[in-house]
């Protein structure tokens, strides 16, 4: 049944992942494209480490992304359906969320492979200069664990009843429009570090997308 | 009519008439009781602000003759003679024992020169308002209740003040040891001053950072500090500028993309100067041989090093603490290349010195980029939780 279920999640959501996964294997071969037609060390290591740090927030975006599309596209078509299909099934509520829940982590890892080899491509293709180094596979770590995160907490939501989809959505709202509108305050300042380090420090949700997403560094 | 009459309407029509002369001439009256009373009032602001110059006068002359005085108990440690107040007393011994330990291990017997200095450790004395004492009295206002004020007594004034706040011994100890060291640095070798480069910031006694040192050699444009990481001991000695260097700019920039980088970061220095209109040639154009026409225009000292001044300040300790006690007055008291001096004060061979320098420079290398442990192992009990809580829904109950 789980095979079932992970082929009908892959004709879902093949288009939106084949698109992801373009965008994991292009992303570390842009980023270091200028410097692979370098035969010699990188004379500038500062102007490299610009380029690699610029490209950082793309990782952690598409890994972002990437959750959203496969969480949300999980529970698409049970909610289209009313469910039914879901009913039909001899098994209970939990397996069955259990093995949409694998088959999304599964195909999940397409893209996750794709930005780890290109990482090592790209790595391996130009010279680093010395007192760099690379770390294609800490990269390649941090966007599995950050896409994983992002994955379980849109399917989360999915899986639900739009209400509570909406309660939880409506919830995040309110509170980030109190902020903003808190924002000049002294007590929307205060507000806002605390939701900041509730959320990005450890051991906040967004810990993991919070950290160098650096493929070169020193 | 009866005469009655007449008469009420003739007292009716004197007053109608006269109604207007009346009230001018009251007015006539207030306006000069104003006058009057303007004038009362102008007088005595007169003689307040009289008695407010005399107050400001008397205070200004009672905080010029507090800031005059000087505390009373004496505290020497080494060569340091501080004057301080007896409250702070302990606090002041202890931070001129750190201060000197500092200062001894750093100069050795050159520090002997504060000697004939003498430091005030005292509460702040706050200035009156709106008066300036002037100098050599120098008292600003306080921005914080309790601070200390660290002064220097010289020429018959107190020179510069410093501040910290009040039971902060480092940050005390850190005020004494740098005013000390600015003390000194005028005693010493210009030469050696010259070659440190920027005396304010290298000459801190601050803490270096060795990991600093090493981003400064790794990001550095220069393509002999990427040679010095890989080991060669001539570029180190290259961009630390210990030897006579005929051409800085070949030497220490031998790419034409290092030098038109450097040529960048000069921007500030060059667009000011007769080289301006090539400097977009040189940037932008890429043109190599604009960039080289501009470096050779620029004198040597305009020619940016390769490593900030706290890269040779680092270096320079480093050297020092090899060559134990009274190794810094032998590079002092010294001649020579820079070579040759760090290789008297520190006792060995200069590329032994260069060479255990860049192997701690090394070693003090940016750890790793690493995920915390732990923030992987919270990613992945995140994730475990919100699974649960996926699998707990009830959408169809």
């Amino acid at each position: 049944m789980f095979r079932q279920i992970f082929l009908t999640q892959w004709k879902w959501t093949r288009a939106p992942l084949l698109i992801a996964l373009l965008a994991a294997f292009s992303i570390p071969l842009v980023s270091l494209s200028r410097d692979m037609s370098y035969t010699q060390p990188i004379w500038d290591a500062r102007d490299l480490l610009d380029r690699v740090r610029s490209t950082g927030v793309a990782y952690s975006a598409l890994a972002a992304a990437l959750g959203l599309v496969l969480g949300l596209s999980a529970w698409a078509a049970d909610h289209r359906g009313a469910h039914v299909y879901a009913l039909s099934l001899p098994i209970a509520r939990w397996r069955y969320a259990l093995y949409r829940l694998g088959a999304g982590a599964l195909l999940l890892f397409l893209p996750v492979i794709a930005l780890w080899l290109s990482a090592l491509i790209a790595t391996h293709v130009i010279v680093i200069p010395t007192g760099l180094h690379a770390y294609p596979n800490a990269l390649g770590l941090r966007f599995l664990l950050a896409a994983i995160v992002a994955y379980t907490m849109f399917f989360a939501v999915a899986s639900g009843t739009t209400r509570a989809a909406a309660i939880v959505l409506g919830c995040i709202g309110v509170a980030l429009t109190t902020m903003i509108l808190l924002a000049d305050t002294a007590i929307g300042r205060s507000l806002i570090d605390w939701a900041a380090q509730a959320l990005f420090a450890w051991p906040g949700i967004f810990g993991v997308f919070t950290g160098r997403w650096m493929l070169i560094d020193v | 009519m009866s005469e009655r009459c007449w008469l009420a309407i003739g007292a009716a029509v004197y007053l109608s008439m006269a109604r207007p002369a009346i009230a001018r001439a009251q007015s006539t009256a207030n306006a000069m009781a104003r006058a009057q009373s303007t004038a009362q009032a102008l007088a005595n602001v007169d003689s307040l602000a009289a008695v407010y110059s005399a107050a400001l006068a008397a205070e200004a002359e009672a905080a010029t003759a507090s800031a005059r005085k000087l505390p009373g108990d004496t505290i020497r440690v080494g060569a340091l003679l501080i004057l301080t107040d007896a409250r702070l007393r302990d606090i002041t011994r202890r931070a001129a024992a750190n201060a000197w330990g500092v200062l001894d291990k750093m100069f050795g017997s050159t520090a002997r020169v504060l000697a004939s200095e003498r430091f005030v450790i005292r509460l702040e004395v706050p200035a009156p308002k709106n008066t300036m004492i002037p100098p050599p009295w120098v008292v600003a206002p306080a921005t914080l209740p309790q601070q200390i004020e660290l002064t220097h007594l010289s020429g018959g004034g107190i020179s510069n003040v410093y501040r910290t706040p009040a039971s902060n011994e480092s940050l005390l100890a850190d005020a004494l040891s740098r005013r000390a060291a600015e003390l000194i640095v005028p005693t010493l070798d210009t030469a050696l001053v010259a070659w440190l480069g920027d005396a304010s910031s290298a000459w801190t006694l601050a803490h270096m950072d060795r990991e600093d040192v090493y981003r400064s050699l790794a990001l550095s444009p220069s393509p002999a500090a990427l040679d010095c990481l890989g080991g060669a001991i001539t570029a180190c000695r290259a961009v630390l500028a210990l030897d006579d260097i005929s051409d800085v700019v070949g030497t220490w920039y031998v790419s034409p993309e290092s030098r038109r980088r450097i040529v960048q970061t000069m921007q500030s220095r060059i667009r000011l100067g007769p080289a301006s209109l090539r400097f977009d040639a040189c940037v932008s154009g890429r043109a190599a041989s604009v960039c080289d026409s501009i470096l050779r225009s620029l004198p040597r000292e305009a020619i940016a090093p390769p490593l900030p001044s706290s890269a040779r300040a680092d270096f320079m300790y480093f050297a020092i603490g090899r060559g134990g006690a009274e190794s810094f007055p032998r590079l002092n008291a010294s001649s020579g290349s820079m070579s040759r001096r760090f290789a008297t004060a520190a006792g060995m061979p200069t590329d032994s010195v260069v060479s255990s320098w860049r192997s701690q420079v090394i070693a003090a290398a940016p750890p790793p980029i690493t995920m915390p442990t732990r923030t992987a192992w919270m990613a992945l009990a995140w994730a475990i939780l919100l699974g649960v809580v996926a699998t707990r829904s009830s959408r169809w109950r």
